[in-house]
């Protein structure tokens, strides 16, 4: 896989899912506790979200961090936009600002 | 082994007028970072500045996990107000 097809992969899954989350792992079985709490947030919305592996797609891994100027894992993606990683998301989860932007995303 | 006052260093000349926190070791670690040049950014806007100072040692692996909070100073008074348990210390 050559960067720019690298590169085209993301930006299509960034744009076709509208919540969409790069974990390491799987929501059933998150392989970082970071990971985890994503999950466990976003789970706890009820909406649901589409989810790259990125410890099995190690290109994406490596070039995600380039374009969404953001170094670590997870990341999501909501309407094409980055929201966060784990501490945003949980910060939302928390506020209760989570669940309504994910349910508006989804109406829009 | 990433120290702190090296991610104090990088993070004071990337965000300005910041005052931070840091604890942790090794290559887990926790930031407070309070500054007015924060003030009207979402939350994953403020994070971006300050993770990328932290970006080399980010890439390297080195640094592997960050976890931050980011204030204005108005939320920073405002949070130790709604909890006087003093959760945030600023170093």
């Amino acid at each position: 896989m050559t960067t720019s097809t690298t590169e085209a992969t993301i930006l299509k899954q960034i744009e076709t899912n509208t919540v969409l989350l790069y974990m390491k792992g799987v929501p059933d079985k998150p392989e970082c506790g970071f990971s985890a709490k994503a999950v466990a947030a976003l789970n706890a919305t009820g909406v649901p979200y589409a989810y790259v592996n990125v410890l099995q797609a190690p290109f994406i891994r490596e070039k995600l961090p380039k374009i969404s100027h953001w170094p670590t894992y997870p990341q999501l993606f909501v309407s094409g936009e980055l929201v966060g990683g784990a501490d945003i998301v949980e910060e939302m989860s928390n506020a209760g600002t989570l669940k309504p932007l994910l349910e508006t995303a989804q109406n829009d | 082994m990433v120290d702190i006052a090296d991610i104090k260093a990088a993070v004071t000349s990337a965000v300005p007028d910041s005052e931070l926190s840091v604890e942790g070791e090794g290559c887990n670690f926790t930031l407070v970072v309070v500054s007015d040049s924060f003030a009207g950014l979402l939350p994953v806007k403020r994070q971006q500045k300050v993770l990328a100072a932290l970006n080399p040692w980010l890439a390297t692996g080195e640094l592997h996990a960050v976890s931050m909070r980011t204030y204005t100073q108005a939320e920073l008074e405002q949070t130790r107000a709604t909890n006087p348990s003093g959760l945030v210390q600023l170093g």
